[in-house]
This record gives structure tokens, C-alpha cells and sequence, in this order.
């Protein structure tokens, strides 16, 4: 967030697209005090916006200006108050009350010598505000298949990251989050979680070979920042293997387990562990809040497990799929994040938001993408006394 | 010069979004327009207790501007509308120019 608010920095876009939300969250990472002189919004709603961002609202002063036509005299006012408070950060919402000569937005310039964040319209991008911005930013908002989707795009910057870039920005009461888009180059080294190999036994062949591919893994695990998928079968083997996993998973490590629809703790019961489900509705996930309801229920963990993608996938389209693992790995960067499918078959526009993809059949799982590089494309699998064995 | 006359111009010369608001403001309180006509520094003083102080005081940069077409010095005509005692300097002033 400070990578993109530094010095000058012009909001533009459409109305409730969030710019005001995104500024007032922005000024209180770069600084204490800050000054909110605003054209449109009274001072109880900007206060009100300020709590619900979860923000301290006796940091920010807040004076919001009536309308007047004479906006040379509303310009040295603003001035002059700038110089009274003396603020580490201006936010200038609604900047096309303001003057829109050259004059001005040099003067502007000049003068605010700490951080400002000033907010507009959506035609200020080819203002003279826009000339003298340090960082351009367009702001938006957008709806597919139902779902909202936050944007902004970086106009023009002096800074990282580089212009072009687009990010998705989530806007709860927990604040203004960027949503980072992940890719396959996050993959680290270092292992967050191997399961305990009670229920799911790979055969030790397996692994020897595993292990002289990769010498640094002595056994399969997760690694941190990775992502897992697993296109499973609808029939009952499918489902118990999967929970067979899970369960082994929680036996050394914390898993996050939220689910689409209730299903995975009923399994993962016949399979002797308890797990602690978070449900998602799909009908919910257009929006955010759900999952940043759910985020904060589970907290700091190093394995995030997902089930019931494939309702996401239908409902929403791939889009939100891919939003919705970024979502979880921006506010968990460092976990492993393990997404299943099931009743579907592993599809292209999927298979680049994983690491490894696996499809699981009742009576083999197929390796269908690896970062590792599995010495094997199939694996048999055989069910003995709650024991999934797989050679 | 009749000040008051001149009051009632600059309050007529503002736009009607902010003239809207301040008599909203004004009717919320029980009081009304000729109230302000009468007792000037009223608008300063309801308009930073109902709007802030920062819109009080841009009333006052506009008023300074409005009346220095007619020669009011500055200091005059911003202390015409904080007080009873600045707005009878203001009307002195206006008599004897």
C-alpha cells in the first residue's frame, strides 16, 4: 500500500467504486495526522467511514466545505488550512470542487509538501491534476456473473509498481486490503506441513524416487506460499481419501478449513479426526465480506484447505475462483493453500492458479501438474481397514 | 453606504446551494433570515456552530472579497460578521468613507 502512496497522488474513477475508503485507509498507513478537507461528504459520514474501516478516528481531522462557485476563495481557504494544521498526510476529496487551472494544480503541488492523496471524477485522469501527480491512479469497480470485483489501475507512477499494473482492492471493516495476484514463482522452499501418513501411506519407492528428484525433501509436504488442487470423484473412495488427508494434515499441523457447503467434517469424522469447518456459502461469495469473516475466525495458520471449489467455479466462473485463492494468500502469504474440486474434471483456465494439480479416481490419483516434478504420472490406490495405500 | 443593504447583497451574491443549507440551518435553530439581516455577526457564529468553523470562515474570506469592491479594509469587514462590536466599527466605517 505505501509502494503506491507516496508524494502527489491522484484518485480518479465513477462514484462508490471506493476511492474515498481506499484514501482514508492509505493516509493512516503513511502517517498520524492526517487532514481530510472534503466538497462532498459531511464530517459524520467521513467518520462514520473511518470507523468502519476500523480506523482511529481522532487521528483524522475532518473539514468538509460546503459548495461554493467562487473557487478561487475555497482554494486559499483549503491553503491556509493547511498551513494551520500542519498534517503528515491531505486527503482532498473531491478536488473537482478546486480550481482547474494549471496555476492551481502547480500551486497545489508546490505548496502540499507532505503526502497527499487528492480524489476526482472519473474524466480528472486528463486534468491538469493529472499532469502533475506523481502517481495516477483509476479506480473502479465492476460486476461478473454477479460477483463485485474492486480495481485500480496504475496510471502513471514514479514508483513501483510499474505502470499498467491492476490490482484487485477489497474494501471490509477490517480496512482497505491490496489482493495481489499470485503467481508460480511465490513457490519457497520451506516445507509448512507434511502430513502424518497414518491414513494415507505413499509406498516407500515412492518416495525414495521423490526424493532423489528433490533432494531437499525428505518427505512430501506442503510447501509455504504453494497451492494445491485436488479434482476429486464424487464417489464415496474419492471423498474419504481426501478427508484421509485432511485428517493426517491436522495430526501436525493447524489447517484453516472452510468450505463451500458442509461436507469434508462428516468425512473427515468416519475418518477419526475432528475438524472445524467454516462455511462459505457460494450464494454469499459474490461479495467479500464472507470471506473476511471467515479469514479473521480462523487467524494466523499455515494451511488453508478449500472444499466444494467446484460450486464457485459454476456459479461464478474461473475469475472468482482465482480471486478468491488470492484473497486467502494475501492476507496468508506465507501458507500453503490446498483448493479441492469435486465431481469435476481439472479444467485448462485452472490449472495456472496451481502449483501441483492432482485428480483423484476410486481407484488411482493422477498427477495431472507438478512443480516437483513426481517421478510418476499415476498412482494405484488401494483401500485396507481405513488405510488408503498409494504405490 | 447602508450596511445592512450591502449585508443583504453579498447574502444574495452566494450561490443557492450554500444559501440553501445556511437557511436550513438557520430555520433548524427557530430563528429566521431577517434575523441575520438584523444582527449580521449571527450568520458567523450559527454557521460554525451548525458547519464547522473552517465554512464560518469561508463566509468571511467571501465577505472580505465581496466588500472590497467597496473599499471596506479587510480587517473591517472580517471582524463585521464575528461580533455586535465589529459590525458597529464596519457600519462607522461605511458612514464615514
Amino acid at each position: 500500500m505505501k509502494n503506491l502512496f507516496q508524494d502527489f497522488v491522484l484518485i480518479y474513477g465513477p462514484p462508490g467504486s471506493g476511492k474515498t475508503s481506499l484514501a482514508l485507509y492509505a493516509a493512516s498507513q503513511i502517517g498520524q495526522r492526517i487532514l481530510y478537507i472534503g466538497f462532498y461528504e459531511t464530517e459524520n459520514k467521513v467518520k462514520l467511514k473511518i470507523s468502519s474501516l476500523g480506523l482511529d478516528s481522532s487521528r483524522y481531522i475532518v473539514l468538509d466545505y460546503a459548495s461554493i462557485s467562487d473557487t478561487d476563495i475555497l482554494f486559499s481557504n483549503v491553503v491556509e488550512k493547511f498551513y494551520e494544521y500542519s498534517p503528515d498526510v491531505v486527503i482532498l476529496d473531491g478536488i473537482n470542487a478546486l480550481p482547474q487551472s494549471r496555476e492551481a494544480a502547480s500551486l497545489l503541488y508546490r505548496v502540499f509538501q507532505t503526502p497527499t492523496i487528492a480524489i476526482g471524477e472519473e474524466h480528472l485522469g486528463a486534468s491538469h491534476f493529472a499532469y502533475v501527480a506523481d502517481t495516477l491512479l483509476e479506480v473502479g469497480q465492476f460486476f461478473h456473473r454477479e460477483a463485485r470485483y474492486r480495481k485500480i489501475r496504475v496510471i502513471k507512477t514514479r514508483l513501483t509498481p510499474p505502470q499498467g499494473t491492476e490490482l484487485y482492492f477489497t474494501i471490509t471493516n477490517r480496512g482497505v486490503r491490496i489482493i495481489e495476484r499470485w503467481s508460480k514463482s511465490k513457490l519457497g522452499n520451506k516445507t509448512v506441513a507434511s502430513p502424518s501418513g497414518r491414513r494415507v501411506v505413499l509406498s516407500s519407492d515412492l518416495i525414495r524416487s521423490l526424493t532423489k528428484i528433490r533432494g531437499e525433501i525428505k518427505r512430501p509436504g506442503l510447501v509455504a506460499g504453494s497451492r494445491v488442487a485436488a479434482f476429486i470423484c464424487n464417489k464415496p473412495t474419492c471423498l474419504r481419501l481426501s478427508a484421509a488427508y485432511l485428517c493426517d494434515y491436522l495430526e501436525t499441523t493447524k489447517v484453516a478449513v472452510f468450505s463451500i457447503y458442509p461436507y469434508i467434517g462428516y468425512v473427515a469424522k468416519q475418518m477419526g479426526c475432528e475438524v472445524e469447518e467454516v462455511v462459505m456459502p457460494a450464494s454469499k461469495l459474490g461479495e467479500d465480506y464472507v470471506l473476511e469473516e471467515s479469514l479473521s475466525k480462523v487467524g494466523e495458520t499455515s494451511v488453508v484447505s478449500v472444499y466444494g471449489l467446484e460450486e464457485v467455479y459454476y456459479t461464478y466462473g474461473p475469475e472468482r475462483v482465482a480471486y478468491i485463492l488470492d484473497y486467502i494468500h494475501s492476507a496468508l502469504p506465507e501458507s500453503a493453500l490446498l483448493a479441492t474440486f469435486m465431481g469435476m474434471e481439472p479444467v485448462v483456465e485452472l490449472l495456472t492458479l496451481f502449483n501441483t494439480v492432482w485428480r483423484y479416481l476410486p481407484d488411482r490419483a493422477e498427477i495431472v501438474q507438478s512443480a516437483y516434478g513426481w517421478p510418476v504420472r499415476y498412482l494405484k490406490i488401494r483401500e485396507e481397514e481405513g488405510v488408503f495405500y498409494l504405490s | 453606504m447602508d450596511a445592512v443593504q450591502l449585508f443583504r447583497n453579498f447574502y444574495f451574491s452566494l450561490g443557492i446551494p450554500l444559501r440553501a443549507i445556511v437557511e436550513f440551518k438557520i430555520r433548524r435553530r427557530g430563528a429566521t433570515l431577517d434575523d441575520i439581516f438584523e444582527r449580521p455577526w449571527l450568520l458567523f457564529h450559527y454557521v460554525e456552530q451548525d458547519l464547522g468553523r473552517h465554512n464560518a470562515e469561508l463566509l468571511i474570506t467571501l465577505f472580505v472579497e465581496y466588500v472590497k469592491n467597496y473599499g471596506v479594509s479587510p480587517n473591517i469587514a472580517a471582524a463585521a460578521l464575528k461580533s455586535p462590536e465589529g459590525w458597529k466599527k464596519f457600519v462607522e466605517y461605511l458612514e464615514n468613507l
